[in-house]
């Protein structure tokens, strides 16, 4: 899809990542898996990331994204659009996330944080 | 009550009878309330000069409702400043007990209610709920402001804003009573889980310390299968077949893959019989796999596998496997100790707590754990806001750091008691000699206000409002009667990532609450990876959790805390 198509801009801000891809059980002390990871491109509806490692389509994931310039963290929720090998050895995984509407998350300071930076 | 309280020195010997507009217009104008509304009066008298006083039948009603209001602030206090907030409905309360009959029953009045709903709606109410609290003390000056319109305008309708008051608080109330049953079943479900886990461990590695395991099968037993065995136990309990038929399997399939010194021939059939019916068992009782097919065949195909050698007499690499760790940081254990102040301490009491960090709090208890010996209080909005041992509170009790608060008809109780009403016999004396006051003195009311009609009114309505259950207080279901429809109005508080126990199914579900989403108000669950499994509306998810088919599990998240601690690790 062309830029001019798309619902909202998409902006190539490299921020680091944190994705929950294992959650631990409920009253386990272990420690579940999280990913650490960068997001390729952002909008206002979702963020591609690479990722080391491939993630199911469908999932919904607690996401937490780390801030460039204060360093706050966005805790979002997000669920995987879609997941594709990549040829990069870095990043073997490139992933589409659509950001939802949740509440208890940080979604209306994203969305108010891209729409200041569309500007 | 006027023998009790007629005074020596009134309108009836002086020959000044106050007109009851001018009385009226005294009690209006009362700006101290540290005085009875008699005091206050007579203060203002005083102080112009007027000679006039109150009739004797005025004086001794003054009288007996400012004992009654001394009493209702003493008895069931309320913290500062929403107390001060009451005081002008004192002067409202004296206006219309000279004025209308009824006021004279207590129970009966407006007025009566009136006070006795905002004394059950302010008992929560402490200066550090902060925001929480606004809503009370806006509330409470709105209906002050309205009752005293009653001054200027006696057609006021008070019956009216004490039922509107009534139903607001009953409304507010209901409302905290289920976050509050919230917190309740979340704790509950949180000792339930750990019981659940600690027996499932338990159970796990007795096995283990028993028969030795191939890693494989050990990691197979320590995770799927510890977590399948908490759910059977939270689903079914520990005494039924169904964990009777995982402790067995458990068993049996370690046991399988044991090297024994028994004929070859006897072996190898029993290991076919094992080879058969052991995948079937354990796909059976794999809850926590349900809704993963594959990792189902991944697991059983293991096991075929680990059999598979067994029967083809190539060596296993059996080794002790680590028992599973629960701790028990999470449960508070009892002491096992009787404390008998807490004998009386029950479930619903609101309490005034002096923690000594600040001003006290009021707390309601919301759960008495007698195996934990645990006490949970939540606010006045149903939130969780103090957790104690049994020997901590007592201790609070003894040093009378706490003190008990009661409601229900408390302005209503206080002017029964005001008036010696404390038991049908001395109700009967007052009959008696109610009918002529001391020296002869004819009553000047009509008989009917002091007579056996009246006060058996009067211990009619004391009697129905005092059993009448505190406003707003949940009910419980009588038998017949339809279930409660779930308050949609109610927001279920539940945090992202918080696990719920689902048994509305002939299999129980462990799921994670992954997104409430606020444009379709709907909530959806997923499974320890993501996968989605469920998908509630509000209406389902609040009917499921009020008919108990649902157990909060564990409502904190840790991976904020991992964000942070990874965060952290990258800095340093």
């Amino acid at each position: 899809m062309s830029q001019e198509k798309r619902k909202h801009l998409r902006l190539p801000v490299e921020s680091t990542i944190f994705i929950e891809l294992v959650s631990p059980r409920a009253g386990s002390s272990e420690s579940g898996e999280v990913a650490m990871c960068k997001t390729l491109e952002v909008s206002r509806d979702g963020l591609r990331v690479g990722l080391e490692r491939e993630v199911t389509v469908g999932a919904i994931l607690q996401i937490g994204v780390q801030l460039p310039e204060s360093g706050d963290t966005l805790y979002l929720a997000g669920e995987v659009s879609w997941c594709r090998a990549n040829e990069e050895p870095q990043q073997s995984w490139s992933a589409g996330f659509k950001l939802l509407n949740a509440a208890n998350s940080d979604i209306d300071r994203w969305i108010a944080l891209l729409a200041e930076m569309e500007r | 009550m006027l023998k009790r309280y007629t005074p020596a020195k009134t309108a009836a010997n002086n020959e000044q009878p106050m007109p009851l507009e001018e009385l009226l217009q005294y009690l209006k104008n009362i700006d101290s309330f540290d005085l009875t509304p008699l005091e206050a009066v007579l203060l203002q008298t005083e102080a112009i000069g007027d000679p006039a006083l109150p009739t004797t039948q005025q004086t001794a009603i003054l009288q007996w409702l400012g004992t009654a209001l001394q009493n209702w602030q003493q008895s069931f206090p309320l913290e500062q400043p929403l107390a001060s907030e009451l005081h002008p409905l004192h002067a409202l309360a004296a206006a219309l007990a000279v004025t209308d009959p009824n006021f004279l029953i207590p129970g009966a009045h407006p007025v009566h209610r009136l006070l006795d709903t905002l004394q059950a709606r302010a008992i929560g109410w402490h200066s550090r709920l902060g925001r929480a609290g606004a809503a009370t003390q806006q509330q409470i000056a709105k209906t002050v402001e309205r009752a005293l319109a009653w001054f200027d305008d006696t057609d006021t309708d008070l019956a009216a804003i004490c039922t509107e008051l009534a139903a607001v608080v009953q409304r507010d109330q209901a409302r905290a009573g289920r976050m509050a049953q919230r917190v309740v079943e979340a704790e509950q479900g949180r000792i339930k889980s750990a019981d659940a886990r600690r027996q499932a461990a338990q159970m796990i590695n007795t096995a283990l310390e028993k028969f030795q395991a191939p890693e494989a099968i050990g990691a197979f037993l320590t995770g799927p299968w510890y977590a399948s065995a908490q759910l059977v136990v939270l689903k079914f309990g520990s005494d039924s077949k169904p964990w009777e038929k995982m402790v067995a399997t458990t068993d049996t399939l370690l046991d399988s893959l044991q090297t024994v010194e028994e004929p070859a021939d006897n072996r190898r059939q029993y290991i076919f019989e094992v080879v058969t019916q052991l995948p079937k068992d354990i796909s059976h009782l794999l809850l926590s796999l349900q809704h993963d097919s594959e990792a189902v065949e991944d697991a059983v195909g293991l096991i075929e596998f680990t059999h598979l050698r067994v029967l083809r007499n190539q060596p296993l690499e059996l080794g002790q496997i680590a028992a599973i760790d629960v701790g028990d940081e999470d449960i508070a254990k009892g002491e096992g100790d009787h404390f008998d102040a807490l004998d009386r301490v029950e479930v619903g009491q609101w309490w005034r707590v002096d923690l000594g960090d600040g001003e006290p709090l009021r707390l309601q208890l919301a759960l008495k754990l007698e195996r934990e010996q645990q006490l949970l209080f939540t606010n006045q909005a149903g939130i969780k806001a103090l957790q104690q041992s049994y020997r901590d509170f007592a201790e609070l009790l003894a040093r009378q750091k706490v003190t008990a608060l009661h409601c229900g008809a408390s302005f209503s109780t206080s002017l029964a008691s005001a008036a010696g009403i404390d038991s049908t016999e001395q109700l009967g004396i007052l009959v008696d000699a109610a009918a002529v006051l001391p020296g002869g003195m004819a009553v000047e009311e009509p008989a009917e206000y002091f007579g056996q009609e009246a006060i058996d009114e009067s211990i009619e309505h004391i009697e129905q409002y005092a059993v009448d259950e505190p406003v707003g207080q949940t009910r419980q279901e009588a038998p017949g009667e339809p279930a409660p429809v779930a308050d949609t109005n109610v927001e279920p508080d539940l945090p992202m990532g918080t696990w719920l126990g689902f048994h509305d199914g002939d299999k129980p579900l462990m799921a994670k609450l992954a997104v409430h989403d606020r444009e379709k108000d709907n909530y959806i669950f997923v499974n320890r990876k993501g996968i989605k499994i469920l998908q509630l509306s509000k209406e389902v998810l609040l009917q499921m959790m009020d008919d108990g088919l649902i157990d909060i599990l564990q409502t904190s998240s840790t991976f904020r805390d991992k964000v942070t601690q990874a965060q952290r690790q990258t800095e340093e």
